[in-house]
């Protein structure tokens, strides 16, 4: 996890979100498709039923701690077993998790940056996650059912992750035939309506961006920031003329980029952020800008990718801690926060949070807990987190039990 | 972005150009407009689109006039194009800020007054004003179901940025006056006036107007046909107009 993994295993334990029977169809498909050739079990205290045409065991809580994980595989549908599926330290990590609900608890946002920044493969069946997380992780794969080659190449993924072979050259692969799809619609039906034309432009300016076809990610997001003016959207400027600044930067087009984002900077936060990038563009620190505002347009994976080459940078350490944080990958970023020099002020409380949650998702509860209260007495809202761990441990009984959580609970 | 630096708003020092399309204005209220326009814009720029009459000669008497483009055919019937060729012209003429004015347009004395207040700032980049249509005078504007532009605001006056997507959308009549796009940037809408004086002649010259509409756009796919036909309305409903007070 947090790094290429390429081990085979022999079985897959799936921990579900309402029991096998609640799965979507494509993952219920793709199950029993892999499990013609592996071992299928599931986190569950109901037995499955007898339509499933594979053989599918069910595992106690207890016996996920026992269990032989050396040559198994977590999978992984709903953000709250997280604690439950690390601390058992599968040989795999697949996150399948639903995409965010809106009104869901804040916990279930956090446990899913974690798990999806934890995991080998990330498979999810809604389009906008997706995007989220391919600006995010490595290996990440939509499985919708919208066609027989996309959901082809996810399925594939998943099977060669279960055979120990790296899923990295399908990302690709998928992420063309998502850009041709949309290339397609744009094209097919001119009874379109234009709301729907601003979703298909906007994405299929991000799969162009994705897989490098710059020019073309060009006209998409210019004809979707055209119509998002015509259709009188208030986020026609920060939503889709920002991301122009984007692609101009993968472009190589550092200066320029700087310029579009400081037209579309309204507040001003985002104005004082525009003087800092102007400041380094002046200073020739061109990779700082360009890593700052590629995470400005929520592209955390490109922005990381820069700061590692400037690593020597107290500034672009600070930031690829940051990036490290609102991606949830907690053990890189405790990694890097190990320096205590690199620590000031609220750093210190949210250094010993980090600890407290990383260790709590290794199954070190005891450990979890005295960070959590040594962050306390720095802010006392720290003991939060001490009761979500309470609030994690009865999701995990009531998911057990095969009932799926209310997204509304808090 | 001469000095290394990006490229960023002014709070001072912003010439302000002002932008028109023009076609057989002669005898009409273009030379007024253009008088008034001069005692408060840097520049002006004008395209002259295949006017007939001595519009064109009228338009380089004014000194202010720095680029007056002449077409040889009408782009009327494509107006998207023409509304572009405007703004392209402008451009190479290194606006800080454009206003785009009709041939029959007034902006009243204090909307003029305060036009460099307004544009020398660093926080919004259009500005939109109240237009009024006068009705078969200019003591009087037209408010009824159809004629309602001054009860919204109109964006007139914006900030070029260099390198900002600037878009019309490829309508052939009723293209708006400025780039749609620029409406996405922040703005500050004014209640200063703006005189409309299309309608306040005759009802001949009205009448023609609409039937020019009618040609151009006999479906209404352009505009409302309903708002068409109320040009003809033998009793629309009329306003005084108050001139402001000036302090």
């Amino acid at each position: 996890m947090e790094g290429d993994k390429t081990v085979a295993v022999s079985s897959f334990v799936i921990f579900p979100d309402g029991g096998w029977n609640n799965l979507p169809a494509p993952f219920q498909r793709l199950f029993e498709e892999l499990g013609k050739k592996h071992l299928v079990y599931i986190v569950s205290a109901e037995p499955v039923s007898s339509q499933a045409s594979v053989a599918v065991q069910t595992l106690s809580l207890e016996q996920v701690k026992t269990f032989d994980w050396e040559e198994a595989a977590a999978v992984v549908l709903h953000p709250c077993w997280i604690q439950a599926a690390m601390a058992a330290d599968p040989k795999q990590l697949i996150a399948m998790p639903d995409s965010p609900q809106q009104g869901e608890p804040a916990l279930w946002t956090k446990c899913r940056k974690w798990l999806c920044a934890h995991a080998d493969l990330i498979i999810t069946d809604a389009e906008p996650y997706y995007l989220e997380q391919a600006f995010c992780m490595e290996h990440v794969f939509l499985l919708d059912g919208r066609d027989e080659v996309t959901d082809l190449l996810a399925r594939q993924a998943f099977g060669w992750m279960l055979s120990g072979f790296s899923p990295k050259p399908l990302v690709r692969l998928q992420q063309r035939c998502l850009a041709e799809w949309h290339s397609k619609q744009l094209s097919g039906d001119p009874k379109r309506t234009s709301g729907d034309k601003l979703s298909l432009y906007f994405f299929h300016a991000v799969y162009r961006y994705l897989v490098y076809d710059l020019e073309r990610a060009r006209e998409a997001v210019l004809a979707a920031f055209e119509l998002a003016v015509l259709e009188g959207k208030a986020d026609a400027l920060s939503t889709y003329y920002r991301f122009l600044s984007a692609i101009e930067l993968k472009q190589g087009l550092t200066r320029q980029a700087v310029q579009t984002y400081s037209f579309s900077a309204v507040t001003e936060e985002e104005r004082r952020t525009v003087d800092f990038l102007d400041e380094w563009l002046n200073d020739g620190k061109d990779g700082l800008a360009g890593a700052l505002l590629y995470r400005l347009n929520d592209d955390f994976k490109q922005s990381m990718e820069r700061l590692e080459l400037l690593n020597a940078d107290p500034m672009a350490q600070r930031l690829s801690i940051e990036c490290c944080i609102q991606t949830g990958r907690l053990n890189e970023a405790l990694r890097r926060t190990a320096n205590k020099q690199l620590r000031q002020g609220d750093d210190e409380q949210q250094y010993l949070l980090l600890r407290g949650t990383a260790a709590l998702l290794a199954g070190h509860r005891h450990e979890a807990i005295h960070r959590f209260l040594e962050a306390a007495e720095h802010r006392i809202e720290a003991l939060g987190n001490i009761a979500e761990i309470a609030a994690l441990d009865s999701a995990v009984q009531e998911l057990f039990r095969g009932s799926g959580l209310e997204s509304s609970h808090d | 972005m001469d000095d290394g630096r990006i490229w960023r708003r002014k709070k001072s020092g912003n010439k302000l150009t002002a932008i028109m399309q023009v076609r057989n204005e002669q005898g009409r209220y273009l030379e007024a407009v253009l008088a008034e326009l001069s005692r408060f814009v840097d520049e002006i720029v004008i395209v002259d689109d295949a006017s007939t009459d001595g519009t064109c000669e009228l338009c380089s008497s004014f000194s202010k006039v720095v680029r007056l483009v002449r077409l040889e055919s009408s782009l009327f019937r494509t107006e998207w194009q023409l509304r572009k060729r405007l703004w392209d012209e402008a451009v190479v003429t290194s606006p800080d800020w454009i206003l785009s004015v009709d041939a029959d347009e007034i902006y009243e004395q204090r909307a003029a007054l305060s036009i460099r207040e307004l544009i020398n700032q660093d926080q919004y980049d259009w500005v939109g004003y109240r237009i009024y249509d006068f009705w078969g005078s200019l003591t009087h504007y037209r408010e009824d179901e159809w004629w309602t532009l001054h009860k919204r605001h109109t964006m007139t006056l914006i900030r070029y940025l260099p390198g900002f997507h600037y878009y019309y959308p490829q309508w052939e009549h009723h293209v708006p006056r400025l780039p749609v796009t620029a409406a996405a940037l922040p703005g500050v809408c004014t209640e200063f006036r703006i005189k409309h004086l299309g309608w306040a002649g005759s009802e001949a010259d009205r009448r023609a107007k609409y039937e020019r509409y009618k040609q151009l756009d006999p479906f209404g796919k352009w505009g409302s046909l309903a708002h068409y036909e109320s040009i003809l309305d033998p009793k629309p409903r009329l306003v005084r107009w108050h001139e402001e007070a000036m302090e």
